[in-house]
Formats: C-alpha cells, structure tokens, sequence
C-alpha cells in the first residue's frame, strides 16, 4: 500500500553486497526449550579488542573466530534470577561484571547488553515485546538503561537466550546474525550495507529473509551516521510492518547507546525466527495470561476513543494537554504553553500527516497500537530530499521537544527532524533539549554567528534543526558541537567562545572577529506567553486568571523573537580565518588556568569543529549563566515535561538513577493539580512506590503504556486510582502465568528496589551517584529569569505572598525571581532528605548497609563499593552482626 | 468573620451558594478527560456533576487521572 | 454473503449445535470449544451467540491472519494466527471465543454443520448476492 519506498533495493544490490562478506565466525548452539519464560543462558559476543575478561562470568561454550572474535554462552543462574529477574536486571549485572572502574563509553570493555524480561514475548497481554538495553553512555559515563520496542527481544528469547552482550570493538564494520532456527550465530564483514536505519533495515530484511513472507520474521538493530559525530546514538529496533509491507523502526533512544554500537564499527545485528505462537515462553498458568489480555484488550476496544485515542494517534494524544496546563517545554523549558500550539496539536498530525486504522502494534497483540506512521511523507532537506519516506511517529516527546522546545510549530519540521533522528540514529529527545540549549545561549549572545559559520540558532528554524543533524553525519559544522549533548556544549563553549579582551584584541591583527550582522535579541515578551490558564499550579490559591492582561513591553530578558528565517538554515556565510601569527597553540591541560579573553590555539580531537580558528575562554559568569538553564543532569538531558511548579517532579528527574528521563516517575498531575501529595513525606513516598513500580516494567520486558493510557471504568471507585490497581492485577496475573509464582505489590517492590539499588550503587561506582550530582539546573526548579518571572507574575506573587510570607509589593522583578529561587532550592533541599531516607540511603545518596542488608542485595562487591563512603559521612554501622562487612 | 470556604484538593477554596461541581470545573479549567470527583470521600458519578452542590467545609477532591508519559 | 443466522425464538437449548461444531473442528464434546453458544436469555427462552461475519476483528489483526472471502465468510487462518487474541477484545458483541487449551481463538467459519444438526430449525445459513 505504501508510497515509501524512494529507495527501492534490487536483487542485484543485494548479491553485490553479500558477495563482499567475508565470514569471521561461526557458531553452533543447542536447542533449548524455554521454561516458564528463561532459557537460562545468554549469547555473548566479542568483536575483538584486547581487555581483562577476569571479573566475567565464564563461557560455557564458545568459538573463536579471525580478528579476536569470540561467540559463546553464558549461564544464566537462579541468583540471577532471584536478584536481578531479567531485562534491565540482566543488562546491569552483565555490564557490572564486564567492565572497570575506569572503563568509559569508548573502551573496547564497554558491553552492550539486550535483554527481554520474562515476561517479554507473550502475544496475549499488550506491551510485551520490550527489550531493555544497557551500556556505559558516553553522555554521562555511567550504566544507561533504555526501553525499546520490535521484534528483535522476543526472536533472540525464542531463538534461545535471555540476553546478548556485544563487547569489544571491531577494526571492520561487521553484521552479526542469529538464526533462531539453525540455531547459528555468525558474524560477517559487511563494507557495501547502508549505516542509515531506514534503509539499512530494508536490505537486511531483504537479505535475511528467504521470501518476501519471510520478513516477518526478521528484526534488524541499527543505527546510522549521526551517532557516529554524536554522543547521542539510539539503536533501532525493526518490526516487519505487514499491512504497511514495509520495516518499521522503534528506538532504545536514551543515553548514547547507538554511539557505543557505532564505534564498535557494529553496523547491524540481525536475528531470524521462524514458527512465532503464543505459547512459546511455556507459561506456567496460561490461563491467567489469556484473561488478563482479553480484560485489557476489551478496554482498548471499548474505552480507548473516550480516552486517550492511543489508536489513533499514539502518545502525541497529549500535546495540547500539556500545553493548556502550563506543561509543554516552550523555547528551552522557560514556559508551559504557547499561542502557536494548536498548530502542532494531536489533531494535525491525525487529519494531515498520519496514516489511520492499522494496528500498529510494536509487538503483537498491543490492542493499544501506539506506533503510528506518516506515510508517503517528503523530505524538504538532506541526502535524502525529495524522497517519499514513512516516519514512525510522532510520538509525544518528538513533537514536544522538537517542536515547542525549540520553538518549532511548523508539524513538517517536527517529522522531518523525527526521520532524520531516527534515520541518523540519534535520540529525538537530547536532539532537542540540547538544540534548544544552544538556541538559548545564541540568543543570549553566548556565542554568534562566527562560531555557527552562519548557521541561524534563533528560536524554530525547521531547516537549522535538520541542518544540525546533516553536520552530524559530515563530522563538520557547528551541529558535531550540539550533537555531543548539553555537559560537552557547556565545556566547549566554555573553551571556544568568549568574547576576546580589550587588552587582547592587538594579537586578532586587525581581523574583524564578527562581521556578521546579528539578528535582533531584545524582543518584547509576547502577551500571548500570558493568557494562558495559569491557575493550576502548586501552592497558588487565588482564583481565575486575567485573560486579557497586558504587560506592554519588557525588554531584555525574555528569549522570543519574531520567527526564525523560514528559507535556509543559514543567515549568512562567514568567511574561514587564515591562521593568525602570534596567536600561541597550548595543550588542552594548559587551557584551564588560561586567561580569559586572551586568543588561543588548541586541539580538540572530541570535536575538531572550530580546530582552525583561534579560541577564547568565556568569563567564569557566562559559565555559571550556561549552568543555570542547560537542562542536562549527569549529563543527560532532560526529557520533554515542565517540572517547574511539581517539587515531586523535580525529584523525580533530578534522583533518576540514569538521568533526567521520565520514565521512573511522572508525578505532575498528582502533585501540582490533584495536590494529593502535599508533604515531604508524601512526595518522598510516591518517588518510592513509582520508581519501584515502573522499574519493574524494565525488568519483566514490559512496556508502560498499556498501565495507564487506560484506565478501566471501575477505577474512579479505587482507594489509590492514580496506582490503576486492577491494572497491576494484571500485571500480578500474567507473572503467575508465566513463572507460576504469585506476586504482591510487596514482592514486586522487592524485586525492583534490588535492581534499583544495584544501579545506584554502579553508577556510584563509576563516579558519580552521590547528592551533589543529583542537583539540578536552576530552570527545572522554576523561573529564572525576569522573563520567566513576570510571564507568570500572579501565580509567583501569589505564592510569595501566601506560601513564603513576604509581601511581593514594592519588590523588584529581580528581587522576587530570588525570593522565589531561594525558597525552591531550600524545598528542593527538603525533598532530597525526604526521598533519601526513604530509599533507605545517606543525607549523602549513598544506600546504607542495613538498606542492602534488607532486601538481601549484601553481595560482597557492592558494600566494598558503598563502605568507604559510608565510613567518611559516618553511616557504617556498628554491632557485631556488621563486623563480616569489614 | 471568615468567608466560607471548602477544601479543594487540600487547599481552601472559596465556597457560595449553590456552587455545583461543573463550576469549579469550568473556574478551574479542568477538562482533562480523565478526571474523578469525591465530596467527602463520597464518589460522584460524571452525570451528575452538573446537579451536585457542595456545601460549606466540604473536602472536596477533583482528580486529574493521569499518570504521565 | 454467507453467514449463519439464528432465530432464538425456535431455540429449545438442546446445544447439540454446540457438541457438533465442538466435535467437527476440535474433536471435543466440550461446548467451550464450539464457535456458537447457546445461553439462558434474559426472561424466558435462549440466546444465541454466534459470529455475523462482521470483520470488526480482521481490522485489528496485526499479522493479518484475518481476511475475507469472496463469499463474505471472515476466515481465521489458524497458521498464521499467533494467539495474541486482540480479536476476542475486538469482537463488539463477544461472539469470538477463546479456550485456554487452544493456540488461536475459536471463530464461527458459517460452514452450516450446526445449522443442519439443529432439531428445532433454529439455524439456518443466509447467502445472498450483496456483499
């Protein structure tokens, strides 16, 4: 049916590219019968690199192949099991024995592990085809855990492991194939395959298969060339598309895991798997499965359409929610709303871009068919301009961050840009909280148009988005800085863009350093930032809004122009310096105690963007202005929520184990309109119970979605409705189905506070994990700035006068956005105690002995991880029963 | 003497006569599709949201259902 | 278009309907096996549930195990089927069924077996020209 294919692949293409493979390894395993939803071993997989493989589990069988290639199993033991359940849990434990202290992204040790849970594979229960990925991410150094869809979990579970580890790094690119019914895995050379997903995913579905029927039962991981300049790598999971008669692509989008597989020169992993029923993890209670799929499936059918029109056009259902209550991430997280968003609404996409009425599952049997398409949609820009291509999406987070975010309200740009990442193999939502970032900062004059090479970084320019992204694929241009994400955007600004000093400006020769014209930056704050209904927010108890308020005109602060130029990505072309004399190369160790505003050469081979032209330091303010609104912690970037007035919401980005990603907790309704957490206690609990409860998802191979994208009718009668507890019976009965045990909301928090507190402790391990990296950019606490401020004067006047006690009249704008700030930092300060404690952790972050003690994690690895650092705060405990910990 | 209020959602809020259900609603703006309602721990049926009034101190609960992406 | 179409007024609730569908397509007297059931009505008398070939599910089947034929029968093709039973949800008036023992959902195929066992004239197939 489709018009997709502008990228026809012949038969020839085919036998040309296969003909240049030269096989490197073979291996041959054992069948095995799947038991109540393990195999019990896992695949792993050595491209070569030499590394100490000490601290692993030992192989059980294997093969070496040329260039230092190893394939062999490992068990999977009932401790495993028991401490670490699956998925995520399986992903962390791997990577945790894989790897050092001193491993980072780009060692060859760095172990990319793909698990389903247990639970992934079954038809009957929407949302069970999720593979978890773990890896060490070069964004932020630490284990990164991502979610993803498609058929590529189930197929290596049926083909017989439950997970495969990718470890070392291959001189070649290479194509690594599991075949799930001859029961070989082998890996090729493959120099003529395309990197970029949407086509890649396409030849090896054609190659692989025998037949064209053949497809469905293919699974490609890929990524493509952007991650290859970029930190911000995603895998692409492929599902065979069958009414579509084409590939389609999900992401394992968060945290730079495509960046790790791009450097190992991986350029796909294909599995085959022939036979699919819905029987084959041989549950133990088939029956319990059965009713809980069709409960929910009947849900979907009857309720969906009433609700959240998940058919119908996926998670973007909540975009003009979001923006009607002040929670859509508008120009850089600095407001919740925008005039323009009924362009970008849901209803858009629906009646203009995306194709309806398909079941567009990522696995089989999700009645809730969130994975919608455009289909036969043009592409305005890059290699692939004028070709007619099938975007998955949008969903939610793209058209939020690379739409409102950025500024962009044009719905092309939006898929354009979405294809692109996923095609590119980036991550939609750190491409667009770090554009937005680099927006920010050229509109606040941090850097101009010199150092873009002309490139417009105003607010929403469609073809700049793309443009970025194009950079990231050449290596060259002011978008490989954007792509290695907000913390290196910071350090390299930092380093590079500072304006030079008077005192310095005799060593420029009589260059003209800026002989572009720069667009305007001071524009009046639009009225329409506040008309919007404003009033459910936190704390704020006056009534009704004034629709029709004006501010008139406020100069300076607010970062909103008139529109970005709607023909190119480019404002001008500056011309490339010669290389100035007198100006001297120092060492990237000596740039640190340089002066600022003093020309320098230097060498960054991170980012040779820039390498040619004299650097300047910026001054130590314009370093601690960047930090204020870079919306990244442990250098990942937040994704697309306002968390300005949710405390909880704060937390919950701000105390997630990998970084700011929602998906351990979205407690903004709960918090800011229902109020129905009003202490720290409260709060603190709910940042427990969420977390645990969603990490589950991550270890059973489950998808969120199905939990709460619908709610059955008889929830409003539940004590907790915002739990959907008949929904987590049915999560309960499905476990039982499959593994035969009964589970409680008790047993359930155990198993995921294991993992939890596993990763806490890893990524302490590698460095990070104590409270000062849990803090958080100014902006996510609220506003910053005078613009931000006084685009919602009332609700922050209302709140200083009756939540602080100090009366606002008579104060200055700049007074009160610190009044304000002050008050939320202190509160912020409060919940962290609150949610520590909770957690069973230090004032410090760091999970106390009788925590491990307790939910029977005292493995001995991780206390001698935790015992140095509970001794310096003074938590190790004392009594005889803790003297074998010494 | 203090004006009337009721508890909304655990914040005092400004209580009349006759004050319905749906007008809280439309002064607050709440349309989100998903929402409950309970006055005094008592469950009100949507239909009937219109014809409900809450009277004087009423612990009045409007719960936004939706537990976030 | 071919379909079975039964008139619970004639219903006796004899489900000899039920045992031979049962027993012609699965080999089991089972009635929770058959493709038409027989249940107690509201007031008095029977109802009959069994599929008027609507197609609501075959839109909702994601490997298309689902289709059509040039008669009007909406066909599950057991082979493909993968069991995930999004049809049984889909299904309006729940007359497609399931059985915990079976790999794919139990689908009325209008083969007019039932039709012919009915000692009460309860069950008749319809084809007419008008798809």
């Amino acid at each position: 049916m489709s018009d997709n294919c502008s990228h026809k692949i012949s038969k020839d293409d085919i036998t040309r590219m296969k003909a240049a493979h030269k096989r490197l390894a073979t291996y041959s395993f054992e069948p095995t019968t799947i038991e109540r939803g393990y195999n019990n071993r896992s695949l792993y997989i050595s491209i070569g690199g030499s590394f100490d493989a000490s601290n692993q589990d030992k192989l059980t069988a294997s093969v070496s192949g040329e260039n230092c290639t190893v394939i062999g199993e490992k068990a999977v033991t009932p401790h495993m099991k028991d401490k670490f359940v699956g998925g995520k849990g399986f992903g962390l434990y791997h990577l945790w024995k894989a790897i050092s202290e001193g491993t980072r992204w780009n060692s060859p040790e760095n172990d990319i592990v793909i698990s389903p849970g247990p639970l992934a594979g079954i038809t009957q229960y929407p949302g069970a085809g999720k593979s978890l990925v773990c890896a060490i991410s070069p964004l932020t150094g630490i284990p990164v855990d991502s979610n993803v869809g498609g058929f590529f979990g189930p197929f290596l579970k049926f083909a017989g492991f439950d997970a495969l580890e990718l470890q070392g790094k291959s001189d070649e690119e290479i194509i690594i194939f599991i075949d799930g019914n001859e029961h070989t895995v082998t890996i090729d050379t493959a120099p003529l395959e395309a990197v970029d997903s949407h086509i890649l995913a396409e030849q090896l579905s054609e190659m692989y298969a025998s037949t064209h029927e053949d497809k469905e039962n293919i699974s490609v991981i890929s990524c493509g060339r952007a991650s290859e300049n970029s930190y911000i790598g995603c895998l692409n999971f492929s599902f065979w598309d069958k009414r579509r008669d084409c590939v389609r692509l999900k992401q394992a989008g968060r945290g730079g895991i495509g960046t790790v597989f791009r450097h190992k020169k991986i350029k796909a992993v294909v599995i085959r798997y022939r036979g699919l029923h819905g029987d084959l993890n041989n549950p133990s209670k088939k029956g319990l499965i059965n009713a809980a799929g069709v409960r929910l499936h009947k849900e979907m059918a009857h309720l969906d359409t009433s609700q959240n029109n998940m058919r119908k056009i996926g998670t973007a259902n909540i975009i003009e929610v979001m923006d009607r209550y002040d929670l859509l991430p508008t120009h850089n997280f600095q407001f919740g709303a925008h005039p323009e968003t009924p362009k970008i609404s849901s209803k858009v996409f629906i009646e203009k871009y995306v194709t309806q009425n398909l079941p567009d599952g990522c696995w089989y049997g999700c009645s809730m068919s969130c994975a919608k398409a455009a289909d036969g949609f043009e592409l305005r820009t890059g290699p692939y301009k004028g070709h007619k291509v099938c975007v998955d999406g949008p969903e939610y987070e793209n058209a939020a961050g690379l739409g409102s975010n950025v500024g962009c309200f044009d719905p092309h740009w939006i898929l354009e840009a979405n294809f692109y990442c996923d095609t590119y193999g980036v991550d939609t939502i750190s491409m667009a909280t770090m554009t937005a970032f680099a927006e920010e900062c050229y509109q606040r004059g941090l850097y101009n148009l010199n150092d873009t090479e002309g490139l417009d970084m105003r607010w929403g320019n469609g073809y700049t988005l793309n443009e970025l992204m194009h950079q990231m694929v050449t290596g060259d241009g002011f978008g490989v800085i954007v792509g290695k994400g907000i913390r290196q955007q910071k350090r390299i600004f930092a380093e590079r863009f500072g304006k030079v000093s008077p005192e310095y400006e005799h060593m420029l020769g009589g260059y003209v350093w800026n002989d572009i014209k720069e667009p305007v930056i001071d524009m009046p704050i639009p009225t329409s930032h506040f008309n919007k209904n404003l009033e459910n927010c936190e704390f704020l108890q006056s009534t009704g809004y004034d629709d029709n308020k004006i501010l008139g005109e406020i100069k300076g602060t607010i970062l909103e122009n008139a529109g970005a130029n709607n023909d190119s990505a480019y404002i001008a072309k500056p011309t490339k310096p010669e290389k100035i004399e007198g100006i001297p190369t120092i060492t990237r160790e000596e740039i640190a105690d340089w002066p600022v505003g003093k020309p320098y050469y230097s060498d960054d081979p991170d980012c040779s963007y820039t390498n040619s032209r004299p650097w300047v330091k910026m001054t130590p303010e314009q370093v601690a202005e960047m930090e204020e609104f870079g919306m990244e912690n442990k250098g990942l970037e937040y994704s697309e929520y306002l968390m300005k007035e949710s405390l909880a919401q704060q937390g919950g980005y701000a105390l997630c184990n990998k970084g700011p990603q929602h998906d351990e907790a979205w407690l903004i309704f709960m918090d800011m309109v229902n109020n129905q957490i009003p202490t720290f206690e409260d709060k603190a609990e709910a940042l427990h119970y969420f977390p645990m409860f969603r990490t589950w998802f991550g270890l059973l191979g489950l998808c969120k979605l199905p939990w709460n994208d619908v709610t059955p009718v008889n929830n409003k009668y539940e004590k907790e409705p915002a739990k959907i507890p008949e929904h987590v019976q049915n999560y309960f009965d499905i476990y039982e189905g499959v593994l035969g045990k009964r589970h409680t909301e008790v047993s359930m928090v155990r198993q995921s506070e294991r993992v939890y507190t596993f990763q806490r402790i890893f990524i302490l391990r590698m460095g990070s994990g104590q409270r000062k990296h849990d803090t958080p950019p100014s902006r996510s606490l609220g506003p910053i700035t005078e613009g931000e401020y006084l685009s919602r004067e009332e609700r922050y006047d209302a709140q200083m006068k009756d939540i602080i006690g100090i009366d606002p009249c008579g104060k200055s704008t700049a007074e009160k956005v610190k009044i304000i700030m002050d008050y939320r930092w202190s509160q912020f300060k409060q919940l962290v105690d609150a949610v520590y404690k909770r957690r069973g952790w230090t004032p410090n972050g760091i999970p106390k002995l009788e925590k491990l003690i307790e939910i029977e994690m005292d493995l001995p690895e991780l206390v001698a991880v935790i015992r140095p650092y509970l001794k310096e705060e003074g938590y190790w405990p004392q009594g005889e029963e803790y003297k074998k910990y010494e | 003497m203090n004006e009337p209020v009721i508890t909304l959602n655990n914040r005092p809020y400004p209580f009349k006569e006759g004050l319905t259900i749906s007008a809280i609603m439309t002064e607050r703006k709440y349309d989100f599709p998903a929402i409950i309602v309970r006055i005094n721990n008592k469950h009100i049926e949507e239909e009937d949201w219109q014809t409900t009034t809450v009277a004087a101190d009423d612990n009045v609960e409007i719960i936004h259902v939706f537990g976030g992406g | 278009m071919k379909k079975l179409v039964p008139d619970a007024s004639k219903c006796t609730g004899c489900r000899v309907c039920e045992e031979t569908c049962a027993t012609a397509f699965y080999k089991k007297k089972d009635r929770l096996f058959s493709a038409i059931r027989i249940e107690p009505g509201e007031n008095d008398g029977f109802d009959i549930a069994v599929c008027d070939q609507c197609g609501v599910c075959q839109q909702m089947c994601q490997i298309m195990a689902i289709s059509t034929a040039t008669n009007g029968v909406v066909r599950l093709d057991k082979k493909t089927c993968v069991g995930c039973l999004v049809c049984v949800g889909e299904c309006l008036r729940n007359y497609m069924f399931y059985n915990d023992e079976l790999p794919a959902p139990i689908k009325c195929s209008a083969c007019g077996l039932c039709a012919k066992s009915c000692p009460a004239g309860a069950l008749r197939i319809e084809e007419t020209n008008h798809v």
